[in-house]
């Protein structure tokens, strides 16, 4: 059970310990895992995962766990995106084995209101993306990471990493650039 | 890929290359780059790409409102805030499974609340809110010192955002939770414990009476508050009744399972997703004082899992593993309360509280006692262990019945159609041992403990049996039935058991249809099961079980001449078959017949009848069933001898059929013939023996777990505290054997328990309060098909009309009420109900329809009903009588009694003693000589306390002073004022002081006059304390009418 270490982590970190971040949510992830993997063997047919529900229970989770702990706003941002991303690429890599192991038609990751579609080989690409930029600036990878994961604004990533907006915009122009040109989308 | 040094460098630059002109750009890059052509070359294809309208990042992969809605739902309150325009939020004081809890100011009440939020997972969920406010619901219902008060539940705005939260809010506590006590101190001295422990049975008590199961009970959820008391330094609050969900989807869901410290003190059955009752909380409380006792958990291991898993399946370490010192009367207790059955563990809080506050009772005199009346719970208890310790194990030896089973099985079933129990049930007990799994053999059980009423029992082989597979459908349906009758849902059982009947054939009709019968008949449909069962003799006619069973249900119909025929059919058929049982048992079922039709001259001879027959058989078949028959005629008998006003005589009977029953080990028929021996003699008014035999039957049942058997005696106990004018412990002991029987699942008798409330409360005075529970219960037993019971209830209903004058509506209740009888064919029962229209009529003043009901009645009730046929006669005389016409009266009267030569049967006390009414109205002295005397002597000195007897004497005194016997007239009024057992009502007793009074002034006794004087006031002192304020009281103590009565008595003073 992971119950026990997640609890004590927490407590850790509420208590201003902060043991390391990655550690808990390392453990924190591997429930929402677990759940991930429960609703898509419960899916019939179409293995597609619904990100907002999805996210909500991360939100929901991190929430009842950490309670009162949370620092500011912004640190839950910032907690949020990085489990929204664990999630989202975990799903993909989950999907792309399957595809290649079935040779089914790939399955598009859709919103359940249908406002977007994202190929998981797509998100696979970003991810690896993000970890190259990150080697060259961790501070603009993890804009990225707030502003494409979390769907935060400019205002609301300057906050989760008390940075001016204005870096946030100059650092976000050159990694959309800078990614996409590597994604090879232009 | 570039150094991170570098990056930042062409970072810089892009980003303000970026956002210049084109025309600038140039001029920029010439500057910045100056003459790092490689810099300029990557800042430009960065520009370039920048440039697009649209790359995939701009389109995230999340909404951020999803994010912000989230956060903003999840973020606690502020201090301040203000929740619904009512709460403000002045402190968090911590955080639960569902959500956190404030102090916050009530502006509206203004006063201090707790205000507790739910989280937003739960809150979102429909199902969940709808059995959140379900159970809140009824939490508020509970009133209790011990029981946190919740106030108020639902969606709050906050005020920003439009965001509503979920919350409830309750009594602020002020104190500390068990739990942070506990992490101070060491392990509890049961001394210091005990305080503690009584206030947390007390709050639970209230709780599940009111029907609120915790499901949560844990220390965090036992506040402490500080008390001014050297005795009892903590007043304890239990909080967050009900309020813990416990459903199976929750129990799957990855929030609920993760939630910390929940399953810790949860019972093995709610562990199990089963549903849980009072017992589950017992259990955390079990686990609460473990903990106390020893300052760690009952089971420890290395994850929630693997707590669970002990749980469920190894048995708990003695507390004294731990703490040496520990009290052995508590570990005794908490051990108890860990029991991995809910049915091993306590009954009731009640119970428990009694255990606590005395220390569990010496068990060792019951068990002696018990192993020799009956090995057979031995095996049951035995049974249960086993199957608690290895349900895998059972699955293991699952295999097909034994050939030896099948034979056991078949014979029980012919026993069961031969209506022989007992002897089924060691059939089947035989059965179950050769083949435990086996569905029908447990169904066969379940019905056996049934009808020997041993319900718990009857529940617990049920259970058994639905968790296991039937073979065929017939088998299923018979289960189906059985349960469904268990519960009162008797169309369900019967819809069941029809739908069976339909698909047996052959050998195995009767079976089936005599299986139809006795659900009927307990469900009080004996027309129904009698036209069942004369269906099936159309087609097998012979079948001697078929035959039998309608011999009572033909008597019950009051059709004595067919069952008398059938009786005799059926015992030749019985003969036939070489069935000396069936012979003893038909014989049984004929007296008994007779004597439910009254028929009371021939009842003794069908006694001895019967009892020559088992004689006769018993040399040869000294048979558990035979035994059986013997005790129901010997009840029987005393019954008989009751009725007949031979109360000695019926007393004596019934203990040695109780002793007889004990001797035979008639297994649990023993604590039942115990209840039956109090029941003769609260029959034969021996009220404080019947009380303290009670008392012996309440505590053995309480030891052996028998709640049934608990219940009874509570009811029985709540009876003679009603007839004995003790209203407020009826109502205690009506209100705990409710308890007892719900908890037991006997449904049935709940209602009965709930009817005898309400009746107490009508006899109490309190006629609005009664009439208001009898309403209730009508609503509830709606549908459920409870024929006797909706029977008592009518008759109750005539009576809170009766007892306060409304005439109109108790002729139109005893009209609906004859309708019904009618309509059922019960023949004798609609006659009586003629009578009392008549009589009703007679109060009500219409004197020209009492004439015209009388020749209706003459008309309309057979001269077979003997007893109802002579006794509208006796009525009529009464009536003549209280009009004025002496000479009619006195002329009705003796036709009466001629009849009864006639019929050659003996007038009853009851008719006997209406002449002596008549006797005293018309000053008839004939009446008196040739009837009443006879009477007075034969019950002489035969039981001189009975309420009938203090009548007897009550007329005699007042012959006595028609013939001028002033010293013989004080001496039976003196006699009847002074009748110890059942005490008189203090009105009644006031009549026979003003006699006895009136026979000391003639006798010029200044002494005597003096002494009744001072009794006649303190008769009247107990009167008045009796009846209370003058409000919402009966007829009689209408204020203007009591006033005018006791005005008369104090003149007659």
């Amino acid at each position: 059970m992971d119950s026990i270490p997640v609890t004590r982590l927490l407590g850790e970190l509420g208590r201003g310990d902060s043991p390391s971040e990655q550690q808990l949510l390392d453990a924190i992830y591997r429930d929402l895992h677990q759940l991930a993997q429960r609703a898509m063997r419960s899916e019939r047919g179409g293995h597609t995962l619904q990100p907002s529900a999805l996210v909500n229970e991360a939100y929901m989770r991190m929430k009842s766990q950490l309670r009162h702990e949370w620092q500011n706003r912004g640190h839950f941002y910032a907690v949020a995106a990085r489990m929204m991303r664990q999630i989202l690429i975990d799903h993909a890599r989950t999907r792309n084995t399957q595809k290649r192991g079935t040779g089914q038609r790939m399955e598009a990751l859709r919103d359940s209101d249908g406002q977007f579609s994202c190929d998981p080989e797509e998100i696979l690409s970003i991810h690896e993306a993000l970890e190259r930029l990150a080697v060259m600036s961790q501070r603009q990878a993890q804009i990225v990471e707030l502003r494409f994961f979390a769907g935060l604004s400019v205002e609301e990533t300057a906050e989760a990493m008390n940075i001016s907006e204005k870096t946030v915009k100059r650092d976000w122009s050159v990694a959309r650039a800078w990614l996409a040109m590597e994604l090879g989308t232009v | 890929m570039e150094t991170p040094e570098r990056w930042e460098q062409i970072s810089e630059i892009a980003a303000n290359a970026i956002d210049l002109p084109d025309a600038e750009r140039e001029a920029y890059l010439n500057t910045s780059c100056a003459d790092d052509t490689k810099l300029r070359e990557q800042v430009l294809r960065l520009v370039s790409a920048g440039q697009a309208s649209f790359v995939r990042l701009d389109q995230p992969l999340v909404r951020g409102d999803l994010l912000r809605r989230a956060l903003s739902e999840n973020r606690g309150l502020m201090e301040g805030e203000i929740l619904g325009k009512r709460y403000r939020i002045v402190r968090h004081i911590g955080a639960g499974g569902m959500g956190d809890v404030y102090e916050a100011w009530d502006l509206s009440l203004e006063s201090r609340v707790a205000l507790k939020t739910v989280r937003p997972e739960f809150a979102r969920d429909e199902a969940i809110v709808e059995r959140f406010k379900r159970e809140v619901h009824l939490a508020r219902q509970v009133t209790h010192q011990n029981v946190c008060r919740v106030y108020d539940l639902g969606l709050m705005e906050r005020g920003q955002d439009g965001v509503e939260v979920f919350c409830l809010t309750m009594e602020l506590i002020e104190g500390q939770t068990l739990a942070e006590l506990m992490k101070s101190h060491g392990p509890w001295t049961y001394a210091e414990a005990l305080p503690v422990l009584e206030q947390v049975c007390l709050g639970l008590r209230a709780a599940h009476q009111a029907g609120v199961i915790h499901r949560d009970l844990k220390p965090a959820n036992i506040m402490l508050v500080r008390a001014e008391d050297f005795e009892n330094p903590w007043h304890v609050v239990v909080t967050d009744f009900g309020l813990a969900h416990s459903n199976q989807e929750d129990a799957s869901s990855w929030t609920q399972r993760m939630r910390p410290g929940t399953p810790a003190y949860m019972a093995p059955e709610q562990l199990e997703g089963k549903p849980v009752g009072p017992q589950a909380d017992l259990y955390a409380l079990g686990g609460v004082m473990y903990e106390m006792a020893t300052g760690q958990a009952p089971w420890q291991g290395d994850s929630p899992l693997e707590v669970a898993f002990l749980r469920l399946n190894e048995p708990v370490p003695a507390p004294s593993k731990w703490n040496p010192s520990i009290d052995l009367r508590w570990e005794r207790i908490i051990l108890r309360l860990l029991e991995k059955e809910p049915g091993d563990r306590y009954g009731s809080a009640d119970a428990l509280l009694l255990d606590l506050k005395n220390g569990p009772r010496r068990r060792l005199p019951l068990r002696k006692l018990w192993r020799r009346v009956d090995w057979r719970w031995a095996a049951v208890i035995g049974f249960v262990v086993l199957a608690a310790c290895g349900a895998l194990y059972w699955d293991r030896v699952r295999s097909k019945s034994t050939p030896e089973a099948l034979r056991w099985l078949r014979q029980g079933e012919e026993a069961i159609e031969n209506r022989s129990w007992l002897t089924a049930k060691d059939l089947l007990d035989r059965a179950r041992a050769a083949s435990p799994r086996n569905v029908k053999v447990l169904t066969r059980l379940a019905q056996v403990h049934e009808e020997l009423d041993q319900r718990g029992l009857a529940q617990q082989w049920l259970l058994k049996a639905i968790g296991a597979q039937p073979e065929t459908q017939p088998d299923a349906l018979l289960l189906e039935g059985l349960r469904s009758g268990l519960v009162g849902e008797w169309k369900q059982a019967e819809a069941a058991l029809r739908k069976r009947l339909a698909l047996e054939s052959g050998a195995g009709r009767a079976g089936a249809g005599l299986d139809l019968a006795w659900l009927l008949q307990r469900a009080g449909q004996g027309k129904l099961a009698g036209a069942a069962l004369e269906e099936l003799l159309k087609t097998d006619a012979t079948h001697p079980g078929l035959i039998s069973f309608s011999v009572g249900l033909l008597f019950l119909g009051g059709d004595i001449e067919k069952g008398e025929a059938r009786a005799r059919e059926a015992r030749e058929s019985y003969a036939a078959l070489g069935n000396s049982e069936g012979q003893v048992r038909v014989a049984v079922e004929r007296a008994e017949g007779l004597f439910t039709v009254k028929k009371s001259t021939l009842v003794l001879p069908a006694i001895e009848e019967a009892e020559g027959l088992v004689g006769r058989t018993a040399e040869s078949r000294n048979s558990i069933g035979l035994a059986a028959l013997r005790l129901r005629l010997a009840t029987l008998r005393s019954r008989h001898y009751e009725a007949a006003g031979e109360t000695a005589k019926s007393f004596e009977t019934a203990r040695k059929a109780f002793e007889e029953a004990r001797r035979q080990n008639l297994g649990g028929s023993f604590l039942l013939g115990m209840l039956r021996l109090a029941a003769a003699y609260y029959n034969g008014d021996h009220y404080k023996e019947a009380e303290a035999l009670l008392n012996t039957v309440i505590e053995q049942a309480r030891e052996q777990h028998c709640e049934v058997c608990e219940g009874k005696a509570l009811y029985n106990r709540g009876l003679i505290a009603g007839v004995t004018f003790r209203y407020e412990q009826a109502e205690r002991d009506f209100a705990d054997c409710q308890k007892f029987l719900s908890e037991a699942g006997a449904t049935v008798d709940v209602f009965n328990a709930r009817f005898l409330r309400a009746a107490n409360l009508r006899r109490a005075g309190e006629i609005e309060r009664g009439r208001a529970e009898l309403g209730k219960l009508k609503v509830d037993i709606e549908g459920k098909d409870l024929k006797p019971l909706e029977a008592r209830i009518a008759a109750e209903e005539l009576m809170l009309a009766q007892s306060i004058g409304n005439y109109p509506e108790a002729i139109r209740l005893a009209e609906a009420r004859l309708a019904v009888e009618t309509e059922n064919g019960q023949t004798a029962m609609a006659n009586t109900g003629l009578l009392r229209l008549m009589q009703l009529e007679s109060f009500a003043g219409h004197k020209a329809k009492v004439f015209e009901r009388y020749r209706d009645i003459t008309e309309k009730i057979s001269a077979k009903d003997e007893y109802n046929y002579r006794y509208a006669r006796v009525l009529r005389a009464m009536l003549e009588s209280e009009w004025g016409d002496a000479t009619a009266a006195i002329a009705q009267f003796e036709a009466a009694m001629a009849l009864a030569k006639r019929q050659k049967t003996t007038a009853s006390a009851g008719e006997i003693d209406t002449g002596c009414q008549i006797a005293l109205q018309t000053g008839s002295a004939r009446i008196i000589e040739s009837h009443c005397e006879s009477l007075w002597q034969r019950t002489e000195g035969k039981n001189p306390r009975s309420s009938g007897q203090a009548f007897r004497r009550y007329s005699r005194a007042h012959f006595h002073l028609a013939r001028g016997e002033a010293a013989e007239a004080m001496a039976e009024a003196a006699a009847a004022f002074e009748i110890e057992a059942k005490p008189l009502h203090p009105q009644n007793q006031i009549y026979c002081g003003l006699l006895a009074l009136e026979g000391a002034r003639r006798l010029g006794d200044e002494r005597q006059t003096a002494l009744w004087r001072a009794r006649l006031g303190q008769a009247r002192a107990r009167l008045e304390a009796m009846l209370g304020p003058a409000e919402s009281k009966s007829f009689w103590t209408r204020p203007t009418y009591r006033k005018r009565w006791l005005q008369w008595m104090d003149r007659t003073i």
